[in-house]
């Protein structure tokens, strides 16, 4: 696979409708790393996720991939890292007229050389690696929430990404299948090298998938700590980030 | 910079194994790589008893060689060929193992698929299905359909009859926004059309009354026309397009967020809520709505029977006046009930009975609207035959 890519935040102020939401935020995300982004509700996790992979442009700041600026740089230059980002929208939103097959094969016939049916094929084969066979043909209505978070997973996947942003992909799942989709995700790091953010409010998850993690705190508008999740709970000096690791138990 | 080497694959054999040696940069921008030359090699004689990969002069690698890896395994597989892929990168083999491993499945999902496979297999033995079976399927769907549509009706006339009887009461501001909703806000486009259809009949007529010299006739015709026929027509049509389709998708968009589930869970009926006030609403907007389309289709008659045709307007003021029968207007007020009704009884159910995704709200309305306009259309041909018959 092509050499995993390392992402560094700079500087970066976020706002919406004027009002700031983060601000000054600086963090490296290394290589092949998952990088969980935690904090309490309101505190802008998705919205830093979006800046990250290029979809809202920030107030102030940049992000790097290698070194390479993305907001700094023109409109094709961006286009071009873009084309390395996989994202998993929070909800796991599907188009419903389509079929899994056809919503994860979709990219692959825009952006490659690849026949419709051998676009198929490498779709089929992501879905079955997301252990999905036989749900090629099912609609998005008529499968769990637990199957379309995991078909869009292979969406994500279906251009292989070396850098995937992942907003909340437990939410509302039963244990069972988010312990199914902690599995993937941490199979497709192990197997593609890829470099994972990660959104999520899931104590398993975060303590199961993240090598790193970042806090951003709703009240300070800004990051107030930075670690391992295991470090941060046992040891962050911050009470607020053990509370909102232990639940409120610490 | 050198340009990367393109995807190679050399097959070569080692007593009774075939070594299969990939090179190269394999990306799936640059198309997948055919199984031939294995193929080939896999049906040479003596055939192979393994196949082996080596990956040690591959380069970059994506998805484009774990297809390549999953059809070079399959052929094996069909050929009962053994597969040594220790010679690969650890994550190859995993996406391999992955992509190949049995379907992870939910209980009635392994039902659907083996009876699916089961269905497939017996249709295979047997050929088409012969049509005596599809004919009882489409019977036992259709019944399995009208039980629903008469549970709906049966739900919703007895939610109708509750509101009547004043059990629903707080639901009674929600009922005067609907009825608003329904009848005036619905007021432009019915003047609209009744002016113009009123107009149109009173030309059309004009020409063919000249050539028998009964032009003041003209007031009569386009009086009966109206009240007995166009005014609640275009009222219901009016009524199927706009209101059907509102109601259609204000429903939809509830069921497919899950409001409807929230509405049960607090305790209330979603009949009692959504379906009898709109029901009740255009019932009683409908019949209004056709005695303003009657007003203003009869005033579009008469400003072109004025100005057009040259009648004096006191006449064709008396010669209307004489055909403002009760039974007339009965007729347009019963269609106005019934085409109220019919479209709140269309809409509301393809509403409730749409799917959770965006695009099922367009389907409702789509459902909604066309249902709604033969409901209308239909409904109007059978009023029409029983007033013939009990001569109203």
């Amino acid at each position: 696979m092509d050499s995993p890519a390392r992402i560094e935040v700079r500087g970066l102020t976020m706002r919406v409708g004027g009002e700031v939401v983060q601000r000054d935020l600086d963090f490296e995300v290394a290589a092949g790393q998952i990088f969980a982004v935690i904090g309490d509700g309101g505190s802008g996790r998705s919205l830093l996720l979006r800046h990250m992979a290029g979809l809202h442009r920030p107030a102030a700041g940049d992000v790097l991939y290698d070194g390479e600026s993305f907001w700094g740089g023109a409109e094709p230059d961006r286009e071009r890292l873009k084309h390395r980002f996989g994202i998993l929208f929070q909800g796991a939103v599907l188009v419903s007229e389509m079929t899994l097959l056809e919503n994860v094969a979709l990219k692959l016939r825009l952006n490659t050389t690849l026949s419709d049916q051998e676009a198929d094929e490498v779709a089929a084969l992501k879905l079955a690696i997301m252990g999905l066979r036989g749900y090629e043909q099912r609609y998005p209505s008529q499968v769990s929430e637990g199957v379309r978070i995991r078909a869009a997973l292979a969406r994500a996947t279906s251009l292989d990404p070396d850098i995937l942003f992942f907003d909340d992909p437990s939410a509302l799942l039963d244990p069972l299948n988010s312990r199914r989709v902690d599995d993937i995700i941490l199979g497709l790091r192990d197997a593609t090298g890829a470099t994972i953010v990660l959104v999520s409010h899931e104590l398993p998850s975060i303590f199961a998938l993240a090598d790193d993690a970042l806090f951003l705190d709703a009240e300070k508008k800004t990051m107030i700590a930075r670690g391992r999740p295991e470090a941060l709970r046992d040891h962050c000096p911050d009470p607020k980030v053990r509370a909102f690791l232990t639940r409120g138990r610490s | 910079m050198n340009a990367a080497a393109p995807p190679t694959v050399s097959v070569s054999r080692d007593g009774g194994a075939a070594v299969v040696r990939l090179s190269g940069t394999w990306s799936l921008r640059d198309g997948l790589h055919p199984v031939d030359e294995v193929t080939q090699a896999l049906e040479a004689q003596p055939p192979p008893q393994r196949l082996r990969l080596d990956a040690a002069a591959l380069e970059r690698w994506d998805t484009s060689l774990v297809v390549f890896l999953a059809r070079v395994h399959d052929s094996c597989s069909e050929r009962e060929v053994g597969l040594d892929t220790s010679g690969l990168p650890q994550a190859a083999r995993r996406l391999l193992e992955l992509a190949r491993q049995g379907a992870v499945l939910e209980g009635g999902s392994q039902r659907a698929l083996a009876d699916r496979s089961r269905r497939e297999r017996r249709g295979a033995e047997r050929g088409p299905e012969p049509w005596t079976e599809s004919i009882g399927w489409w019977a036992i769907h259709s019944f399995r359909s009208l039980g629903g549509k008469l549970d709906f009706l049966g739900s919703t006339v007895v939610s109708c009859v509750r509101m009547l009887l004043g059990r629903t009461r707080r639901l009674r501001t929600r009922f005067l926004h609907l009825l608003q909703q329904a009848g005036v806000e619905t007021l432009p486009v019915v003047a609209l059309m009744g002016f113009a259809i009123g107009a149109v009949l009173a030309l059309i007529t004009t020409g063919q009354l000249e050539k028998l010299g009964a032009t003041p006739l003209v007031a009569r015709i386009v009086s009966i026309a109206v009240l007995r026929e166009m005014g609640a027509l275009m009222v219901g049509i009016a009524i199927a397009g706009r209101l059907g389709a509102a109601i259609a998708a204000e429903i939809a968009s509830m069921v497919a967020y899950r409001e409807v589930d929230v509405l049960r869970v607090v305790g209330v009926d979603p009949f009692d809520y959504l379906v009898a006030p709109r029901v009740l609403a255009l019932a009683i907007a409908g019949p209004l709505l056709v005695v303003y389309a009657n007003v203003l289709g009869l005033l579009g008659g008469l400003f072109v029977g004025v100005t057009a045709v040259g009648l004096p307007a006191e006449e064709y003021i008396e010669r209307t006046r004489a055909v403002l029968t009760q039974k007339h207007m009965l007729a347009g007020l019963i269609k106005g009930l019934a085409f109220g009704v019919v479209t709140g009884l269309v809409a509301a159910y393809y509403g409730l009975n749409s799917g959770r995704t965006a695009g099922a709200v367009g389907w409702a309305v789509r459902r909604a609207v066309v249902a709604a306009v033969v409901g209308v259309v239909l409904s109007d041909a059978a009023i029409t035959l029983v007033f013939k018959w009990v001569r109203l």
